[in-house]
Formats: structure tokens, sequence, C-alpha cells
């Protein structure tokens, strides 16, 4: 035991920094169900009286129904165009691949502040701003680069010669792609389409500049944050987070199962 | 990258291959016109309350000329090395921990555990440090109880606070960022280095830190380049007092002023692309292996 003191020390470190990364979320979420008006410590009543009041306010069902439309459009989009990446990259490479890489990852390397002004600007002059699909467009430019890496990483373990064999059978290059590549990637799109999905559902200030009246859910709790405390922030936030909790845990899996070792075809 | 494809049969389709591109043409599209766009308003007036196309310089000097702003870069800067550093430091350990001392079964669901807040909402994560900070929470509450404090503890809206805030962000990035590298390094070079008698911290200092260090380099970098484009959690806890770049442009967006916020937005741009392309040079010319193959030959 002794010998080992420094492990102890470290283990120790890394549950303390574990609780301290958890602890907006937990008070969070100890705090929706606290009944009073005002927030104080320690919590005197339980009820899930706030969980109701945030589910009969229209403001945050609508930013859950935006929210919930602006994601399901985006995760097949990004995880498509970042498809056609992986798939140029690894099998069609364009003769300055790093600048290719650079262009395309631009979006998720600049401060999100300054797209998204860039993006309003631009976006007013082609008439998409506030609207669900400026949203859309700004999200999917956003989260691509993020599926590329994933649909990149697991194209690198797939086989060449079951492609080339399809080539030399008969196979054109889009039945190729349908038919030999895309059942090998299945886990790595799912990953990509759900990290794209988490992406888009807590992205805000992309979401804050473009949408105008149009409001996703992390909107609509912002801007609740500026007027007088509502406690049922509490409840929708807990709500949103356990939600995107799931679906990280989800990709995770894939992403776990995909990356370490290739798909089943060895 | 990958070998030649070897095609027997006709290239891929027109069709097909006009394809390939649509990523790329989706992001000029929608990213870089409007970064470009965005660009070329720095050098736009506005007249009569209309924004007009006009080539002048006169933004850039007044940038240069307000104190004010001046302030907003190095307290941008201030605080995003604060930042980018300490969580370094926090994190160094962390990534020690999760690559030497935890079973490798337990490191997956470790490393699921540190990523989960981080693709949680980052407004509502902001959100839930309010409830500890403010003067009624549970941070005060608690010092209050063992008798710490009397009045309101006013930790809220300051820098301290963003710090906190931030911390939690940017702490899971650097300690995956530097277990990566940490984790390409041979363990017996650890058993050698023992059975020759090195103390532990010998072993750490020659051996583990000369392996995190490219590590700690990148996560350094890619902390300071989210720290210094952030506003969200400057705005929600460190509240507006102390002048931040991102403040600054929000600020002049909100009163619409776009010129000027176009011209602070490059500042931040140049600023932020500059740390992009020295974190790329990093990746490349400091891969850990090269570090690893000079502690190799050192004995």
């Amino acid at each position: 035991m002794m010998r080992d003191l420094p492990g102890t020390i470290l283990k120790l470190y890394l549950a303390i920094a574990l609780i301290y990364l958890f602890a907006p979320v937990a008070s969070l979420a100890l705090m929706s169900f606290h009944e009073g008006k005002i927030q104080s410590f320690p919590i005197e009543s339980f009820s899930l009286k706030w969980y109701r009041e945030a589910w009969e306010n229209s403001a945050f069902r609508d930013g859950l129904w935006t929210s919930i439309r602006v994601a399901l459009l985006v995760a097949p989009l990004s995880t498509v165009l970042g498809f056609v990446s992986a798939h140029l990259l690894s099998r069609h490479p364009p003769r300055r691949p790093l600048i290719y890489v650079a262009l395309v990852s631009l979006p998720a390397f600049v401060p999100l502040l300054l797209s998204g002004m860039a993006m309003l600007m631009y976006y007013s002059e082609i008439q998409l701003f506030g609207s669900l699909w400026a949203i859309v467009a700004a999200h999917v430019c956003y989260s691509s680069p993020f599926a590329l890496v994933i649909l990149y990483l697991s194209y690198q373990s797939l086989n060449v010669e079951l492609e080339e064999a399809a080539r030399n059978l008969g196979a054109g290059a889009g039945r190729v792609i349908f038919m030999v590549v895309l059942p090998q990637l299945w886990r790595a799109l799912v990953a990509a389409g759900a990290i794209s999905f988490l992406i888009s559902w807590d992205e805000f200030i992309l979401a804050w500049f473009v949408g105008g009246f149009t409001k996703t859910l992390p909107t609509v709790i912002y801007g609740t944050l500026g007027t007088s405390f509502n406690p049922s922030l509490n409840a929708v936030g807990t709500v949103a987070i356990l939600f995107s909790a799931t679906l990280f845990l989800v990709a995770a899996v894939l992403v776990q199962r995909v990356l370490p070792r290739g798909p089943d075809v060895s | 990258m990958q070998r030649e494809v070897a095609f027997h049969l006709p290239r891929t389709g027109r069709v097909l291959s006009s394809c390939n591109y649509l990523h790329l043409l989706w992001q000029v599209l929608f990213y870089a016109f409007p970064l470009g766009l965005l660009i070329a308003i720095a050098f736009w007036v506005v007249d009569n309350y209309q924004l007009t196309p006009a080539f002048t310089l006169n933004n850039y000097s007044e940038l240069l000329a307000k104190p004010r702003y001046r302030l907003a870069v190095v307290n941008s800067l201030r605080l995003s090395f604060l930042a980018a550093s300490m969580a370094v430091a926090f994190a160094l350990p962390i990534a020690q921990a999760l690559a030497v001392h935890v079973m490798p079964k337990l490191r997956w669901y470790l490393f699921t555990a540190l990523l989960l807040p981080f693709f949680s909402s980052y407004v509502v994560r902001m959100f839930g440090w309010q409830i500890w900070l403010n003067d009624q929470g549970i941070l005060s509450g608690f010092m209050r109880q063992i008798g710490e404090i009397k009045g309101p503890m006013g930790i809220l809206f300051t820098e301290t606070a963003a710090l906190v805030g931030l911390l939690s962000v940017l702490i899971p990035i650097a300690s995956v960022v530097i277990y990566l590298s940490l984790s390409r390094l041979n363990h017996t070079l650890i058993f050698a280095a023992h059975n020759l008698g090195a103390l532990r911290w010998q072993t750490f200092w020659y051996i583990q830190l000369p392996f995190a260090l490219p590590g700690m380099l990148v996560s350094f970098l890619f902390c300071f380049l989210l720290a210094f484009g952030d506003f969200v959690c400057a705005s929600i806890l460190g509240g507006n007092k102390v002048y931040y770049l991102s403040i600054a442009i929000q600020d002049r967006v909100k009163i619409n002023d776009w010129p000027m916020a176009a011209a602070l937005g490059t500042v931040l741009l140049g600023i932020s692309l500059t740390i992009v392309a020295s974190l790329f040079t990093v990746f490349v010319r400091l891969p850990a292996t090269k570090t690893g193959k000079q502690v190799e030959r050192q004995p």
C-alpha cells in the first residue's frame, strides 16, 4: 500500500477532478427538485413542480421543438458531407490534402462568435437569416468537420482490396460505395450522425446570431437567463443535459467499437 | 495516406466525382463567403445609420487609439493565458493517473465520464455554475454555515468565476490530449528506469514528462484558442465587469456598429489563426515518438 502512495494520491485527485467537472450539472439537477421560488441551500422540500411549469411554458416547448427539427436535419446532412470528404481524402486524395482539410475544417477552429457575426451579415444578404435553414446551414458548417474526423479514421481501417475486387467484378463506382463501403462503415456513420446531432443540439452562439426569431432551446435558455430568475430553467437544463448525455453515451459506445479495431471485415 | 486504388475499369463516373467536392462547396458557400464578407466589412463605414461599402482604415485607427479596446485585448489575452496554463497544470495529473495508475478496463469509463460534461450544453453548464457561485448559492450557503463569511460572497461576475467556468470546460480536453501523448510511452522504459535505480520523481522527470510535453503544448494552445474566443462564459459568469475582447465585439454588434465589430473581429481572428497555425506546426514537428527516441538514447 505504501509503495503506491503516489498512485493513490493521483486516483484521489482524479475523483476530485470528476466531482468538479460534474458539479454544475449536479447542482442543476438537484435544484430542479427544489420547491421554493427563491433559490436557497440546503433544500427544504422536494417536488416536480418546476418540471410541470417548464412543460407548460410555450417558449421552452417551441425551443425544444425547433432544436429537435434543426438537429434532425443537421445530423444526416453533416454525416453525408463528412463522408464525402472522408471518401475523397482516403480514395482520391487532392494534391494538397492538408490545405483541403484546413479549408474544410476552418469553422471548427475559428471562434464561434466570429463565425456567428459573419454568418449573420451574409445570411441576411442572401435572405436566409431568421429561418430554420439558416441555423441548419450554420450548424452543418460547424459539425461536419467532427463527422469528417470520425469517418476518416474508420475509413482507414477498411480493406481496399474488397473495393478493388468489387470493381473488377464489374460494379460501378456508385455501387462500390453503396454496397461495399457504406455497409462496413455503418457504426461510424451512426456515430458521426449522433455527434453531429449532439453538436447541433448543444450549440448556442451560431443559433443565436443566425436564428433571429427562430429560437432553439439553448437560445431560449440564454434569453431567459437575462431576465428575472425562473426556477423552471433548472428543470429544462436538467432535461437537456440528460438528453445530451444519453446521446453521447450511444455515440461513445459506437466510436469505441469503430476506432481501435476495424469493423467485422478483416 | 492510403495507397492508390488500382482501377482496372472505367474511373469514377462524372456525376459521382463531381459529388466529391460537395463538402468543400458547402463550406465555401456557407462559411468562407461569410468570413470574407466580415473581413471586408471591417473597411466599410456606417453612413446615416446605413452600412455602406467603402475602403477606410478609420476603424482600425480608432481601434488602436481607444485605450478600452487595447485593454479588452490585454484582458482577453491574460484570461486565456491563465485559463490555458491552469488547465494544463490541472490536467497533467489526470492524464498521468489515466495512463499509469488506472486499470485499462476502467479507463474507457473514466474517459466517457471526463468527456460527458464536455458534450452537454455549454450554456446550461455555465448556468449550473451560477447556482454554485451566486450570493444565495450553494458555495456561499456552505461558507455561511461554517461561519467563514457573513455577508454576500460576491464571487459571481468576477474573473475568478469566469476562470472556474472556463476550467471546467478546458480540463477535460487538456487531459485527453495529454493522455494521448503519454500513452505512446513504452512501459518497459519505466521498468528499466526502476531497475537501474531511478527514484520516482526521476522517472517522472526524465521519462514521462518528455513524452507529455508535446501533448501539454498542443493542449495549451487549444485551450488558449477556446478561451480566447469564448463569450458565453465571460458574459454569464464574468458578467461584463471586466471588459473582454469578445464582450467588446458583442457590444458593438448590439448597437449595430458593424464595421467596428468586424475590425475587432479581425483582431480576434488574426490572433486565433496564429494560434491554429502554431498548433499545426507543433503537431507536425513534435510527434511524441521523436522525443521518445531521444530519451531512449540518453542512458
